[in-house]
């Protein structure tokens, strides 16, 4: 068994003067559920096309299993794709859809057949075999999308964020059926959101991109406990981690960093603000405040509804923090260190 | 009240445009029907009480509009398919593939459609002499085998796809031929019948280059053809409107069997935007 199951070397790409990709390095092991994340035109799809064959990259090597596949056509490269808006032919019905790549293939009727049934059971399709996608509502065409990946029994899934379409209740209800899946079959997945939920609950490890740069790669744990740079540490976490200028040990330029769970309301706080919004969850309040010595940071506190005073907006308060409070260097945005 | 008011009146507006687009219609079908005589009778006879059913055997016999009506049908069909040949895989490349100067070689096709035909048929009618091909089915047919317009129009109607369905067709192991006629021909079933019938009429309807390019009677369309009943008596001139009919009557067939597919096909850009 090759010990990568997805390797890029060095990969670059650029369409004209725009870099989509700089010199990225990513290995993906096998069996493993990788997510690569980050905010929309920072390329991650684009890596996910490169792998997939859809694009060529400007320099670099990619690699599936032990195959340098550069010049492999994508029918060859043994990787199926699950795309965000489905990609069902309309005018197939359920079972020609999944059935398609086999077709394609060459697959004897016999075999076909029992493939298509084997993955509509496991997906809950047998019912919808004989309809058309436009018959279908979004998260049954999602199912046909994956089945028609899972049909062809691939060493890799690429999956370009394939639950973005689907409504909140429906995507929870598809991302524990995918985890389910992966787990079942234990094929490599390649999978490229920009929900940061998605990744931290789906991912077995993480890359962050921005800007076609990779930034941490990483568990979810890791990237959430001990992110590389300012970028990772403002991405991941909802409310995202308060950044404000600061000092470590008496040394200046220096950008501190609190999760807002590590932020209290506390009448005896040291800290003066002034709250600007509140949000309601249910479960929990995230309330944002200025702070009364630098007008310009907002610090995001996140309440537990078992709180029973939630300030209002544009009333005064004073919070206090613990630790862990994270250094990053103000000129080079990186971690420096973690004082706990 | 009111909108029912306005519905009314649009309905009234419409049936007048009717009337004046079927009106000359009915008077061909009417006078057709009635003898010189009858026809040249002022007030004319807007209802034919006794008609005579014969002047349509008689156009049929005397113009012979049996052979002609063959070359028609042999012409406008195979022009038809070659013009949607040549339009399909052309629109298909300028929708799919990329190669060099494809801007502007799309930019010449669309050129082609500002050109009137006119200005075309003297150097079109010098390379058929060129090549031999005077008095024959290719002078009728090359001419028009392949069409600005029908590969504008498809390749908008292809590019209405979406790029995924390309892409998860590519990756299932689909070339550019399996993915054209398995995937995009029947996704655009509309456009591509509205544009057949569209091929279709074109070339029913063609007069002077047929005129030109042929002078045996045995390569002559119907409309070419019809010619020949001018020689009648101007008291037949029943005989020359039947046979005007007889030869309109395949056009009136195909547009009334496929008017939906003409319709839905010509207004699918617009509605899709």
């Amino acid at each position: 068994m090759a010990s990568t199951a997805i390797s890029l070397e060095s990969v670059n790409k650029r369409y004209g003067s725009t870099v989509a990709l700089d010199s990225l390095n990513l290995q993906v092991e096998p069996g493993e559920f990788f997510v690569l994340l980050g905010p929309s035109g920072c390329g991650k799809t684009t890596a996910l096309r490169i792998v997939a064959g859809l694009e060529t990259p400007t320099t670099g090597t990619v690699r599936i299993g032990d195959r340098v596949v550069n010049d492999i056509e994508p029918k060859d490269r043994d990787v199926a794709m699950v795309f965000q808006n489905y990609a069902l032919y309309p005018h197939l019905t359920v079972r020609r859809n999944i059935e398609f790549p086999l077709r394609a293939r060459r697959v004897s009727s016999h075999e076909r057949e029992r493939r298509v049934m084997e993955v509509a059971e496991s997906l809950q399709l047998e019912d919808q075999l004989n309809r058309k996608p436009g018959q279908l509502s979004g998260g049954q065409r999602q199912r046909v999308a994956l089945a028609r990946a899972i049909v062809r029994e691939p060493n890799v899934f690429v999956m370009d964020e394939p639950l973005s379409n689907l409504d909140a209740r429906l995507r929870v209800e598809m991302r524990a059926e995918l985890i389910d899946l992966h787990l079942k079959n234990g094929t490599t997945v390649l999978y490229v959101t920009h929900d940061q939920v998605e990744a931290m609950t789906m991912g077995d490890r993480i890359a962050i991109l921005k800007d076609g740069v990779l930034q941490q790669v990483g568990t979810p744990k890791d990237v959430y406990d001990r992110p590389a740079n300012t970028f990772v540490a403002g991405f991941i976490g909802n409310p995202p981690m308060n950044l404000m200028p600061g000092e470590l040990l008496g040394e200046p330029g220096m950008i501190v960093g609190i999760r807002p769970e590590n932020v209290f309301l506390d009448d005896n706080g040291s800290i003066e603000t002034r709250v600007t919004l509140v949000e309601s969850l249910g479960h929990e309040h995230h309330v944002a405040c200025r702070l009364n010595y630098d007008n310009e940071t907002i610090v995001f506190v996140r309440v537990p509804s078992t709180v029973s005073q939630v300030p209002g907006i544009g009333e005064s308060i004073r919070l206090s923090i613990t630790e862990p409070l994270y250094h990053f260097d103000s000129v080079t945005l990186e971690r420096k260190a973690i004082k706990t | 009240m009111r909108t029912s008011v306005r519905t009314a009146l649009r309905y009234v507006f419409l049936i007048i445009i009717a009337l004046v687009v079927l009106f000359p219609i009915y008077i061909a079908v009417v006078n057709s029907l009635l003898s010189g005589q009858q026809i040249a009778h002022r007030p004319p006879t807007l209802f034919p009480l006794h008609p005579l059913w014969n002047s349509f055997s008689l156009a049929w016999s005397f113009g012979h509009l049996g052979t002609y009506l063959r070359t028609s049908v042999i012409v406008s069909v195979l022009t038809t398919l070659a013009a949607l040949t040549t339009s399909v895989l052309a629109a298909y490349a300028f929708a799919f593939l990329e190669f060099p100067l494809k801007r502007i070689m799309f930019s010449l096709c669309l050129a082609t459609l500002m050109v009137p035909a006119e200005v075309t048929i003297i150097p079109n009618f010098r390379t058929i002499q060129i090549l031999g091909w005077y008095n024959t089915y290719p002078a009728l047919i090359i001419p028009f085998a392949a069409s600005g317009i029908g590969i504008f129009l498809l390749r908008q109607s292809f590019r209405q796809l979406p790029r995924e369905l390309h892409d998860a067709a590519v990756l299932d192991g689909y070339g550019h031929w399996r993915f054209l006629v398995r995937v995009v021909l029947p996704l655009n079933r509309a456009m591509i019948g509205a544009f057949a019938i569209f091929a279709f009429l074109s070339s029913w309807n063609q007069y002077l280059w047929p005129l030109l390019v042929t002078n045996s009677d045995s390569h002559r369309t119907v409309q070419v053809g019809l010619r020949q009943l001018e020689g009648l008596n101007p008291d037949q001139q029943n005989i020359v409107l039947a046979g005007t009919i007889l030869a309109a009557l395949p056009i009136f067939l195909i547009l009334f069997i496929f008017q939906r597919q003409l319709v839905r096909g010509l207004t699918a850009g617009a509605v899709k935007g």
